[in-house]
């Protein structure tokens, strides 16, 4: 952290904002000219990387994992669909209503949390998991059964593309919340929490409230995140909602780089998208010079993991520390690689 | 009135009393030492004092009020400060976000304001960040604001923790081994320090600590642990040349030895 450190000039900072009116273009104006199909599958991206901040919270913030997110998503998008559909309530009841009830099914397992910690309370949440999977998801009003339960897209959002931006407002929300929380004493007192309770309560902090508060937000968003999910497809089935999801819920968030909000959005809007792109670019099958062609259906197990490996091993903080030497240019600072292979992104995290 | 009194508390764990019937009393703007050797139950004195352990038997006040049955975090709201033998920060966290963090209790707004970005938090975090480097000017860590904690020596690492501690505003510090990792100089030059960061903000202070010329130099009074309990207390230089306190320090097997020689 040398004290003169060189400030591009105009035409640097010209550079940056070109870039980023770029980015922000993508987001912006190329769903727009594309098939309800795909817009459909952007949306969902979004809707993951408001997912993945929820996890985020558990996994980064407080070190607790989650292998029962599934759940807490597919409730909110239940609770949504049944608002809107059985209980004749307008869209944002239905999004308001799937938030608290996250929350609370997020405070019940935090509760447990306080008492069983590591290895023990990822199992913990697998059984709930699979418990809401089995008893929950099979109450037939909530759920409507295996036909599944509408969720129409709200008045004035209809169009796919108005939905996705709508979609892109609520990312911004969680985004701003997640940003806020980790800029004041709410969330300097989680990362106080999550390294050393002790250090923590010596600070003043109420490491049992801490632990709910946070629980509680991640399930909000988990919650939010499952009702924006209802309205894209339209209609919930609860075979959506397996453990597999929160597998993919889990690598997602680890793969965009565990407290780093960016990297949690570009790895979440990732794991969304790749099945998407992954039939668009190897449609024929890929093509390994010198052996056959690998079919399509085989594309993604064997690239996936390739991809996984790559990231986990090379670099430890993921997707946001790939994109580190790209955010540092666009403060101002130098393009280079300098630690983006270096090991200073600890893993820490595994604290069963 | 004292600041702090500890009235015969007693704790055990398992098979092992690790204190008994301890009594420690501070006055305001005292600085009191806590020495023994090892295994004493100087840090299991404090963690009775600050909340980690519930005694067995025996009370502890705090400015009057009796905190036995509060939890830390309610001890640090009144005013108790602690560091810990072991460097008490936030490792994966910079000096600046360590002493931001210590502030938890001065940010004057709650943690879902904080999160929701109501307006008044942001200057509230503009006020908490011009104290921490306040705080970091006074305890000549200003370069090293932005910088982990991890990486750096362990002399520093004290420092911060002192400024952290400080950032909590604290009307008594318990120090647990503040000069453990230097030497006979900087332990002279922490002591001046002490002195002045008392009269600053006006602190008690009280302190494990082995140095014994650094005891000698600030402490009012002294108290002197063995094994869990009370061995000897009393100004510095009565509590030093106490030959309980020699032998204690010295044990059992060098007391044959002397005894041997003048036989």
């Amino acid at each position: 952290m040398n004290g003169h450190r060189q400030r591009p000039g105009p035409a640097g900072w010209a550079a940056r904002g070109a870039l980023l009116a770029a980015l922000a273009g993508l987001v912006l104006v190329v769903p727009a000219g594309r098939g309800n199909v795909e817009v459909h599958v952007f949306t969902q991206a979004a809707i993951y990387a408001v997912i993945g901040l929820s996890l985020n919270i558990l996994l980064g913030y407080t070190g607790q994992i989650s292998l029962g997110h599934q759940a807490f998503v597919g409730i909110g998008a239940f609770t949504a669909a049944y608002m809107v559909s059985r209980a004749g309530q307008p869209f944002l009841a239905g999004i308001v209503m799937a938030m608290v009830v996250g929350g609370l099914q997020a405070l019940v397992l935090g509760v447990v949390s306080l008492r069983v910690t590591g290895l023990y309370f990822a199992l913990v949440t697998l059984a709930y998991g699979t418990m809401a999977e089995e008893s929950l998801f099979n109450i037939q009003s909530l759920t409507g059964g295996s036909a599944g339960q509408p969720a129409p897209k709200p008045a004035g959002f209809s169009t796919d593309l108005r939905y996705y931006y709508l979609c892109l407002a609520f990312l911004a929300a969680v985004i701003w919340v997640d940003w806020r929380l980790m800029r004041t004493k709410g969330g300097r007192a989680l990362l106080a929490v999550r390294e050393n309770p002790k250090v923590a309560a010596t600070n003043g902090v109420d490491v049992k409230v801490y632990t709910l508060m946070a629980f509680v937000v991640a399930g909000v968003f988990a919650g939010l995140g499952g009702a924006l999910l209802a309205h894209n497809d339209t209609f919930v089935v609860r075979d959506l909602f397996d453990f597999q999801l929160a597998l993919v819920f889990v690598i997602m968030t680890v793969v965009g780089g565990l407290r780093n909000r960016t990297g949690v959005v570009l790895g979440s809007a990732f794991f969304s998208l790749v099945g998407y792109f992954f039939d668009k670019l190897f449609s024929g099958g890929l093509h390994v010079p010198g052996l056959k062609v690998l079919p399509k259906e085989y594309v993604p197990i064997v690239i996936g993991p390739v991809l996984l490996l790559y990231t986990l091993t090379r670099h430890p903080g993921g997707v946001g520390q790939q994109i580190r030497p790209l955010q540092r240019w666009l403060r101002g600072g130098r393009f280079s690689f300098k630690d983006t292979h270096e090991r200073d992104v600890r893993v820490t995290d595994a604290r069963a | 009135m004292p600041v702090l009194e500890v009235e015969r508390c007693s704790i055990r764990f398992g098979g092992v009393q690790a204190a008994r019937d301890v009594n420690v009393r501070a006055g305001e703007w005292e600085i009191v030492g806590v020495i023994g050797p090892n295994g004493a139950g100087k840090t299991t004195t404090f963690n009775i004092v600050t909340g980690f352990y519930r005694p067995d038997a025996g009370r502890v006040r705090f400015k009057g009020r009796d905190v036995t049955g509060l939890a830390v975090h309610e001890r640090t709201a009144l005013g108790m400060g602690r560091t810990f033998q072991n460097v008490g920060l936030v490792k994966g966290s910079t000096v600046r976000e360590n002493l931001l963090t210590a502030q938890h209790l001065e940010a004057g707004y709650s943690a879902l304001a904080g999160m929701l970005g109501l307006p008044g938090t942001f200057a509230a975090e503009r006020r908490l960040a011009a104290r921490a480097e306040a705080l970091a000017e006074i305890l000549g860590l200003t370069e090293l604001l932005d910088t982990r904690v991890a990486g750096l020596p362990y002399g520093v690492l004290k420092r911060v923790e002192l400024g952290a501690v400080l950032a909590t505003d604290p009307d008594l510090l318990l120090l647990d081994e503040p000069t453990s990792g230097m030497g006979p100089e900087e332990a002279h030059a922490f002591g001046a320090t002490l002195l002045d960061l008392r009269r600053e903000f006006d602190l008690t202070v009280v302190m494990i600590e082995h140095h014994v010329p650094l005891v000698a130099q600030v402490c009012d009074y002294v108290y002197c642990l063995n094994f869990g309990e009370l061995l000897a207390e009393g100004p510095p230089d009565e509590v030093r040349s106490n030959p309980e306190v020699i032998r204690a320090y010295l044990g059992q097997e060098a007391d044959e030895v002397l005894q041997q020689g003048t036989s």
